[in-house]
């Protein structure tokens, strides 16, 4: 699998919250504050559905 | 606390209810007389009736049964705690349930006339200038509930007993207005309606001292932040002319942020990614997985509860 370029689109509400995580600390960037999300995130066990 | 001198007492008889006010720094108690007697209630901002105690605000913070070391809140813009409970003998309260109606009692009953919660909040409150519109949603004490794993709500028989009590301190000045449920032919009260006792003290400086406290935010907003505060007086809706709307933060318009991921990355997202609501759209699959991420270290509940401290006033 081949490294991707992916597009995160913000309203100015949504990139105000996560800037002031990044001028928090939790990291040096946006771009980088995405991807500690990525990494951070745990995926939903197999077979279970958030969907009602 | 028991051995104080009440200001006031009172006993609400079936079918009755009572309009008190309470200043902030006084506990109203409501007190099973004989037991197994839900009490109705809702709570005024003494000195401006548009706010008023919300169900919907409480149960989002507190859930469907508001007890000991919980507040009622009022309703959006105010949002503010009006009163605590400090004291809740029972445990067992509800804000899931609305008040009963007379339309209640006619359609599953055929009653043309019945005690009714609505009817008698209305007449209670009516002493204060307040009309049948003005009756909210209940705060339900001792009324026993539980939420089916269908989603249905069901009320259940209680076993609250003689001497019972809930104390609600007042934190800011209040028109309290509790009734005597009037369902005698449900299980609300176990098919009986029985008095109640009310008593007014004052709190003690170590009892305000305990209360926790709730954070004082901007947006709790009173009328004289809003842009059009006047309460109007006709009933009929006709547009203003003049009207120009002035939603916050408008237009709420996107703009993107590129994130270049390496072959790891892609592969934890891919891991991540929500497909089962978003298919093949990435952007709505990153922006889930980020908010999601936000979610989970920085709020405090995922109902959007405040932050409530500890910390002693």
């Amino acid at each position: 699998m081949a490294g991707k370029t992916l597009r995160l689109w913000l309203n100015h509400q949504q990139r105000a919250l996560l800037e002031r995580a990044v001028e928090d600390g939790a990291a040096p960037s946006l771009e980088a504050l995405v991807r500690r999300a990525i990494a951070e995130s745990e995926p939903l066990p197999a077979g279970q559905s958030e969907v009602k | 606390m028991s051995e104080r001198q009440p200001r006031f007492e009172w006993i609400m008889e079936p079918g009755t209810g009572k309009a008190l006010e309470v200043r902030k720094g006084q506990i109203l108690r409501i007190e099973q007389v004989l037991g197994a007697q839900c009490v109705d209630f809702n709570c005024f901002n003494l000195h401006d009736y548009k706010e008023f105690m919300h169900c919907g605000r409480t149960r989002t913070v507190h859930g469907f049964n508001p007890g000991k070391g919980t507040y009622l809140w009022s309703a959006p813009p105010r949002e503010r705690a009006m009163m605590y409970i400090a004291e809740d003998t029972y445990g067992r309260n509800d804000v899931l349930f609305p008040r009963c109606s007379a339309y209640l009692y006619e359609s599953a009953y055929g009653y043309h006339t019945h005690t009714n919660c609505h009817d008698i909040q209305s007449e209670a409150q009516r002493e204060y200038g307040l009309t049948p519109d003005d009756v909210h949603d209940s705060f339900n004490m001792f009324m026993c509930t539980e939420v089916t794993l269908e989603g249905s709500a069901t009320i259940t028989r209680q076993q609250s007993k003689q001497g019972d009590h809930i104390d609600l301190i007042a934190l800011m000045d209040v028109l309290a207005v509790p009734n005597v449920c009037g369902a005698d032919v449900m299980r609300t009260s176990n098919f009986g309606l029985k008095p109640i006792k009310l008593q007014i003290f004052d709190a003690t400086d170590e009892e305000m001292a305990a209360i926790p406290q709730t954070p004082t935010l901007n947006s709790q907003r009173t009328p004289k932040d809003f842009v059009n505060s006047q309460i109007k007086a006709t009933r009929e809706l006709v547009p203003d002319a003049a009207y120009v709307p002035q939603f916050v933060n408008t237009p709420l318009q996107e703009t993107p942020v590129d994130i270049d991921l390496d072959e790891k990355e892609v592969a934890r997202f891919e891991a991540l990614a929500r497909r089962s609501i978003y298919g093949n759209d990435d952007a709505s699959s990153l922006r889930d997985i980020v908010f999601s991420w936000w979610e989970n270290r920085y709020l405090n509940s995922a109902s959007g509860a405040p932050r409530i401290s500890a910390q002693k006033k």
